[in-house]
């Protein structure tokens, strides 16, 4: 189930493109839009 | 949402997408599609776990796990203010900002209409009351 509207975002760490570390708590103090898109690979595998 | 990122970090948004592709397979994205914003690698899908975007789908009557296409705006205090879960990609950026951005072009477009209608009872009303008087 997807999360819903008031509930604290849970914290995640992770890497961008880079490979430079990415984590909720340290984008604390801004606005975040958090947009998960579709697997490219899912869905050729879907086909 | 690329075309349309400069108005998002106008309005002071930190845009990420996120995806369980790896780091090489976001950065040919990244170049390929020239994305102005950070592509976060999910590989062990960790994140899509924690935000509930690794759902059961079916196409064609097959089942498989994939990734629920949602976006979460999270404030600053760290609290998810808005979920979106039918992304309208083209629009997708006025989606954003038109929920989270209260002195935006649809916000003030709907206000108008929505006093106009409040105010036409108080006028009628009010004539109403005038009759009323003048009567006596």
């Amino acid at each position: 189930m997807a999360l819903t509207v008031g509930t604290p975002a849970p914290n995640f760490k992770t890497t961008d493109q880079d490979g430079k570390q990415v984590s909720l708590s340290d984008l604390k103090g801004k606005k975040v839009v958090l947009y998960s898109w579709l697997h490219r690979r899912i869905l050729q595998l879907a086909r | 949402l690329r075309d349309n990122y400069k108005a998002l970090q106008k309005a002071g948004y930190e845009v990420f997408g996120i995806s369980s592709d790896d780091e090489k397979s976001h950065k040919k994205f990244i170049a390929k599609e020239k994305l102005p914003f950070s592509l976060l690698a999910d590989v062990d899908k960790s994140v899509h776990h924690l935000y509930g975007t690794w759902i059961e789908k079916s196409m064609y009557g097959r089942k498989y796990m994939g990734t629920a296409r949602v976006t979460y705006i999270i404030d600053e205090k760290g609290a998810i203010v808005e979920v979106i879960e039918k992304v309208d990609t083209k629009n997708h950026a006025e989606q954003i900002l038109g929920g989270a951005v209260p002195a935006k072009p649809k916000a003030i477009k709907a206000k108008p209409a929505a006093t106009k209608k409040t105010t036409k009872p108080v006028k009628s009303a009010a004539k109403k009351a005038a009759k009323k008087t003048k009567k006596k």
